[in-house]
């Protein structure tokens, strides 16, 4: 039996896992509890703290509330540039406060 | 699934080291699951022992996955832990096919091979191997991997490795 045909062989008649679409879940539930590292902790505090200038900002913006200034198109803009901005820091905040 | 290119695992490695991110590493776990059953199903030879042994790898390379350095590839790496993980295994359950050079069912098997001529497929032609040349094959033949890769994982000179495969082949050939 010549390499190529031991290979093809091998390839061809080796024995195949069943599929198991829960291996993956068994093994994240399986994985101890978080450990919280120091690198976490800063990420865990810096998002907190951008989560609080966010915060901050819209309390501003409805605190100086002005139609006019909103529906300019750098007011728009800003706007919507804000919202996006405030769902990812608060997702990412929520996500490391966990 | 789709295999993930160099830099997706990067990062997904280090989204593992910075930020403990558990989803991160489930889609490692999930990319490299298959190949890892499967190498050790055919190592093992039972599909149970081989699925607790894949996912205690699995664990072990999440807990120390800050060690790894990147000198090697992850794949290398995750393996290397895998077969560790059942060198363990047979060391404590005291197997005796974790008998290095000496394998006692390698005198049976020729002698059988040679009475009844009956070929064997090739789970009994693995399992008639020493475990050491039994992973050499499977990560020759079976994972199509360079020696030198393979020489990483079992942590072993690459002679070795060569001369591993060449007694495996020998053997192969005569009992098939």
């Amino acid at each position: 039996m010549t390499d190529n045909e031991l290979k093809n062989k091998l390839q061809a008649e080796c024995r195949r896992p069943a599929d198991d679409p829960f291996f993956t879940r068994k093994v994240m539930n399986r994985i101890p509890e978080r450990q919280h590292s120091k690198a976490r902790r800063v990420l865990a505090i810096t998002y907190a703290l951008a989560a609080l200038v966010v915060v901050g900002w819209w309390i501003y913006m409805c605190g100086n509330f002005d139609m006019e200034k909103i529906l300019s198109p750098t007011g728009w803009l800003s706007v919507m540039a804000m919202s996006a901005v405030s769902s990812v820091v608060f997702v990412k905040a929520a996500k490391y406060a966990m | 699934m789709k295999p993930l290119s160099r830099i997706a695992e990067a990062q997904l490695i280090a989204r593992c080291v910075v930020a403990d991110d558990r989803d991160a590493f489930g889609r490692l776990v999930e990319n490299y699951q298959p190949g890892l059953r499967r190498f050790l199903l055919n190592l093992a030879g039972d599909a149970d022992l081989a699925d607790d042994l894949a996912q205690d790898s699995f664990i072990k390379a999440y807990l120390s996955i800050r060690s790894f350095r990147g000198v090697s590839m992850f794949k290398t790496w995750l393996w290397r832990i895998a077969y560790n993980e059942f060198l363990n295994y047979t060391r404590k359950m005291h197997d005796v096919r974790a008998d290095f050079d000496e394998n006692p069912v390698e005198s049976d098997i020729t002698d059988t091979a040679a009475s009844s001529e009956a070929k064997m497929d090739v789970t009994t032609l693995l399992e008639s191997l020493p475990v050491n040349q039994r992973t050499a094959v499977l990560l020759f033949y079976l994972d199509d991997r360079p020696i030198k890769e393979i020489a990483k994982i079992m942590q072993v000179e690459e002679g070795t490795v060569k001369s591993l495969l060449s007694r495996a082949r020998q053997k192969m050939k005569e009992i098939d």
